[in-house]
């Protein structure tokens, strides 16, 4: 502190007043910070260590939410396991997918903004609306999609209603949404030098070996913030999941996610001590997997063509 | 120096402006330019126009979780008896309100005065909800001796009085049948199921698919409506209640409740459990009682208000109802078991007019009011008085409850366990467990009983 | 911002003359490419084809199999029928006046204010603090959404939009990110020849970079407002009261109002005409914004 202090009076007049400034300016996002993100941080771990139900005065009880979870909730382990279910496929799909779509984009294509159009708006409306839809699309037996298939004599998937395939019937739904992706990648292909390309071609580059060796390592750094966002995202997934699957996931639980899961735990049962527990469980999960996402990234990430 | 106060202070000016901005916009509830459209909306939204009417006099907010009542509550305060009774209180009544929302409202300290269809127990055992006795022994309207003893006993917990029964309270538990359904499956609708197996053989005859495989028509869903509580469960099969009050202990890993896993998948397994899934995922056929409104269902275990509502909502379909009583398993053969339980309006404790909302309920009790929801909505209340002025042809079905009050052999006042909730959630599920073949009966009641004393510990009940 | 040129062709033409002569093979990969372009359009808008026509339907057409493509006839007053019954001009009110605009509106000032402080003010600890900035983008909702609804509760906040409007006055991680990014690409001089005339920073602001500042803040509101109109969660834990309601929990309302009543007439055909009237002003929002939007999706990603 006497450092920082002794700092502050070595600093020239200017600096003083700079730093003054500066602070002013961004002191709405510390007081937000303070108050909508450290202060609450911790709050919730506290909660986590109590029984509390917002109606009678919080109880201190130590882990007892975190072992009652780790050990005793027949649920959490199949929320666990559906969660990273879901990221593990979602992701990297949904990832794979958009990059193709914003490489078929990118060659020479009349009418790509109406294309990219067609991508993206999945990813701008309402959740409950395009959820609806899907309810709707989905079923088993009123099910459009079901009516098509069977009106060509196929059977009817049972894409909702089957403990094994509603996950996988998420999965496509956020695929069907993945346009924000689309979207960067597509912009940052634009980005790519010509000349990298041109380069290519004059080493006798085919199109395969072009992708592979300029379109893929250029475009690294967008993947990198796809891949980040989308996990992110992935694991915080609630409203589709919700209104598509219902309170309880679906069959068996089957496709009961990590936020339903906890939304239910704090709202419909009042266990805010336990739904803290999940957030931070749920916190940490997301952190270690951000951290080796950056860390590994130095590996295959490559900056402004230096590797 | 001279900049830098300048600075300060635009920003500053600018901060205020921000958060004047924020609370202008933000309090929408005061700001004269969003209160005008709710307003204007007073026509078309009966719940939502009272906050914009402001009335001189003092609203009472009653909660309701279902959708069905609105009908007769409008009726209602409109009656020169209400209005008489209500003095200058103004009834703002919500319907469907789900369980989020009025536990969000109790924990934020901003419940509505009173609550109907709620999880009584659960709100009282949390100290969220006050006792009328004192209310409901200075009535001169509500009389414990013109009730079914069953039903006001069963507002009662430890001497206290939870709330006032009412609004709808009556026998719960019939297995009514779609009669033109059964005779053209080539069935005999005079002699209805009595045992499991009974119901299981019309079930059956009853599920029929299309060519190409589609859910057409079933039989009995043995977990829609009542079916659907694990008190039904366990005192169809078992003959006892699973829950023991004065113990609070939970006893669901028995015999019954394993037999009731196993028979009751077997009509799930009939229809396929994925059919099945998607035909309650169906936005039209999911709801309560749906199916059986629709056609697709044709028997369904529920109680005094299916005939009613069943007439008031497809009369189509309520011309050939037919009740009786609810399958036992055959070692039990001829048991008349019967569930009853009120329903209330319970006063929360933060209520801000306790007194208004309990002169609703006692208007509640009027011949007036129990008509009206009687045609409107097509309940019944076990009031003895009033009991004896309906007629009980007036819907099909009707009879079979309002005679069978006598003959009953169990009774079961059940929803009383403060975690039923809970309990219910993970019935759904372990019964899915069993219907779909991962678990035996035996090993689903098990686990729920460990997963019930689980949660109870958890919540710090016991 | 990197503007994204339509018109710019992103295969060199050296490129294009080498798949030039590859003759018929490349005839067939230009139909190949063409072809699942028309696949994947169809069945990306097939679910929104499907909104629009159920929403026309009645329950008998609804309830048919093979499903009906063409709705004959169709039912137009399903529209009207199923906004005006059920309150959905309260719901927009709700929706426009007193979330999304107000949401937008501070959004839009406080972060760029605090953007412009990250982005042109120096200060010792401005890195480390726009790192904690970022940092704040990857945190889960789920961490604060139990103690802030406890802190809203004891603030007497509930069943009001102050819990929803409010935090936004403190601005947004990832729209001070993005406001930073366009700021930084404003040419230092600027305001310097400002400074030099004695304008204060915040006068520099707001006279010299706000007015260059436009597109992105556009941007800025513009994503601030569909996030307040698409808002479920949100309005699902404060609002529970009916009058309150947003657009979204008046969806959800609508669903659950008709399955609670067993009144089941038309349950579908209701949703997907809401849905359709809820959908439709952004899509006409994005047909005219396009460029706006993709911009401000793509400065994110390409520039962090």
């Amino acid at each position: 502190m006497r450092l920082t202090t002794a700092r502050f009076e070595q600093m020239t007049r200017r600096d003083r007043h700079s730093l003054m400034t500066g602070l002013l300016f961004i002191s709405p996002w510390i007081i937000g910070f303070l108050a909508f993100t450290v202060f609450p941080l911790f709050y919730s771990f506290y909660i986590s260590l109590t029984r509390y139900d917002l109606i009678r005065d919080p109880v201190f009880i130590g882990f007892a939410n975190y072992t009652e979870l780790f050990f005793a909730d027949p649920q959490f382990w199949k929320v666990v396991y559906n969660t990273f279910f879901y990221v593990s496929l979602s992701v990297p799909l949904s990832l794979g997918f958009s990059f193709l779509i914003a490489n078929l984009l990118n060659t020479n294509i009349v009418g790509r903004s109406f294309f990219r159009a067609v991508m993206y708006i999945p990813a701008i409306v309402p959740a409950i609306c395009t959820a609806m839809v899907w309810l709707f699309l989905l079923n088993i037996q009123y099910g459009a999609v079901n009516g098509i298939l069977q009106s060509f004599g196929l059977p009817a998937i049972p894409f909702l209603s089957n403990p094994e395939l509603t996950k996988p019937s998420l999965i496509m739904v956020s695929i069907w949404a993945t346009g924000n992706a689309v979207v960067v990648f597509l912009a940052g292909l634009q980005d790519v030098p010509r000349s990298l390309y041109e380069a290519a071609v004059v080493d006798g580059a085919n199109g395969w070996q072009q992708f592979r060796h300029v379109t893929i390592p250029m475009s690294t750094p967008v993947i990198l913030y796809n891949l980040v966002v989308g996990f992110i995202g992935a694991f915080q997934e609630f409203t589709s999941a919700y209104l598509i699957m219902g309170n309880n996931g679906g069959p068996l639980n089957s496709a009961l996610l990590f936020s339903p899961f906890l939304y239910m735990n704090a709202f419909q049962f009042l266990r805010m001590g336990k739904a803290s527990a999940l957030a931070w469980i749920l916190f940490v999960i997301v952190v270690i997997g951000t951290i080796v996402f950056f860390r590994t990234s130095a590996r295959w990430v490559y900056y402004g063509g230096e590797k | 120096m001279a900049k830098r106060t300048m600075s300060r202070r635009d920003f500053l000016r600018a901060a205020a402006f921000a958060s004047t901005g924020a609370i202008l916009a933000a309090c929408g509830g005061q700001a004269p330019t969003t209160q005008q459209p709710a307003a204007g909306q007073a026509t078309t939204a009966p719940a939502a126009e009272q906050p914009a009417a402001a009335p001189s006099g003092k609203t009472v907010q009653w909660w309701f979780a279902w959708g069905n009542l609105e009908a007769a509550v409008n009726k209602i305060v409109e009656t020169p008896e209400f209005k008489e009774m209500m003095g200058d209180n103004v009834l703002e009544y919500k319907g469907s309100v789900n369980r989020e929302a009025i536990l969000t409202a109790i924990a934020g300290g901003t419940p509505p005065d009173g609550g109907s269809n709620f999880d009584y127990f659960n709100f009282w055992t949390r100290g969220a909800t006050v006792a009328v006795n004192d209310r409901v022994a200075a009535s001169s309207i509500i009389k414990k001796d013109d009730m079914i003893p069953a039903l006001w006993d069963s507002v009662i917990t430890d001497g206290q009085m939870i709330g006032v029964p009412g609004i709808e309270s009556y026998l719960q538990w019939g297995l009514n049948y779609n009669a033109k359904a059964v005779e053209d499956a080539g069935l005999d609708p005079n002699t209805p199921p009595v045992t499991w197996d009974d119901a299981l053989a019309w079930h059956k005859e009853l599920t029929r698919f299309d060519a190409a495989g589609n859910l057409q028509q079933f039989g009995l869903d043995p977990y829609d409506a009542m079916a659907g509580e694990t008190d039904f469960g366990v005192q169809s099969f078992g003959g006892f209640n699973w829950w023991d009050e004065q113990a609070r202990t939970i006893n669901l890993n028995n015999d019954a409740m394993a037999q009731c896993f196993d028979v009751c998948g077997e009509f799930i397994k009939i229809v396929g459990p994925d059919k099945f899934a998607g035909m309650r995922q169906d936005q039209n056929l999911g709801g309560w009682g749906a199916a059986f409104n629709a056609g697709v269902q044709t028997m369904i275990i529920e109680g005094y208000w299916h005939p009613g509502e069943t007439q008031i909502q497809k009369p189509e379909i309520a011309q050939y109802n037919r009740a009786t009583w609810a399958p036992v398993p055959t070692s039990r053969a001829g048991k008349k078991i019967m569930a009853t339980g009120a329903h209330m309006v319970v006063l929360f404790k933060d209520g801000k007019n306790l007194d208004g909302m309990f002169k609703v309920s006692e208007f509640l009790w009027t011949k007036t009011a129990l008509d009206i929801i009687f045609k409107e909505v097509g309940w019944i209340t076990g009031i003895l008085s009033w009991l004896s002025t309906v007629d009980p042809k007036t819907y099909p079905g009707l009879d079979f409850y309002i005679s069978s009050v006598d003959k009953v052999d169990e009774w079961i006042i059940g929803r009383r366990c403060p975690i039923h909730p809970f309990v219910q959630t993970q019935y759904q599920e372990l019964r899915e467990q069993v219907y779909r073949g991962n678990l035996t009966g035996k090993e689903a009641a098990a686990e729920m009983q460990v997963r019930a004393e689980a949660e109870w510990k958890a919540q710090g009940l016991g | 911002m990197s503007a994204i040129d339509e018109a710019r062709p992103v295969v060199t033409p050296s490129i294009q003359r080498r798949t030039r002569k590859m003759g018929a093979g490349s005839v067939g990969i230009e139909v190949l490419k063409y072809a699942v372009l028309f696949v994947l359009t169809a069945s990306w808008l097939f679910p929104f084809y499907w909104m629009f026509t159920s929403a026309v339907k009645n329950d008998s057409q609804v309830y048919t199999i093979p499903p009906v493509l063409i709705p004959n006839p169709a039912y137009w007053n399903n529209f009207g029928d199923a906004w005006s019954k059920n309150n959905f001009n309260l719901f927009a009110l709700n929706s426009i006046f007193r979330y999304a605009l107000p949401a937008t509106l501070l959004t839009v000032i406080s972060s760029g204010i605090v953007a412009y402080g990250f982005a042109r003010i120096r200060f010792p600890g401005r890195d480390i603090l726009f790192f904690i900035c970022l940092t704040q983008i990857m945190l889960p909702w789920q961490v604060t959404m139990v103690p802030l609804f406890i802190t809203f509760k004891n603030l007497g906040w509930l069943n009001s939009y102050l819990p929803l409007v409010l935090p936004n006055a403190f601005g947004s991680a990832f729209f001070i990110f993005m406001l930073r990014q366009f700021f930084l690409t404003l040419p230092e001089e600027l305001s310097d020849a400002a400074r030099i005339d004695g304008a204060s920073e915040f006068g520099i602001l707001l006279r010299i970079i706000l007015p260059l500042a436009v597109p992105a803040l556009a941007v800025v509101a513009l994503f601030r407002f569909l996030g307040a109109w698409n808002d479920f969660l949100g309005p699902l834990i404060y609002l529970n009261q009916e009058h309150m309601y947003p657009l979204a929990l008046g969806i959800d309302r609508l669903r659950r109002n008709i399955s609670a009543t067993g009144n089941n007439e038309l349950v579908y055909p209701y949703l997907m005409a809401v849905s359709t009237i809820v959908v439709t002003p952004i899509l006409v929002l994005f047909f005219f914004a396009q460029r706006t939007f993709i911009e401000g999706i793509s400065v994110t990603g390409i520039k962090g």
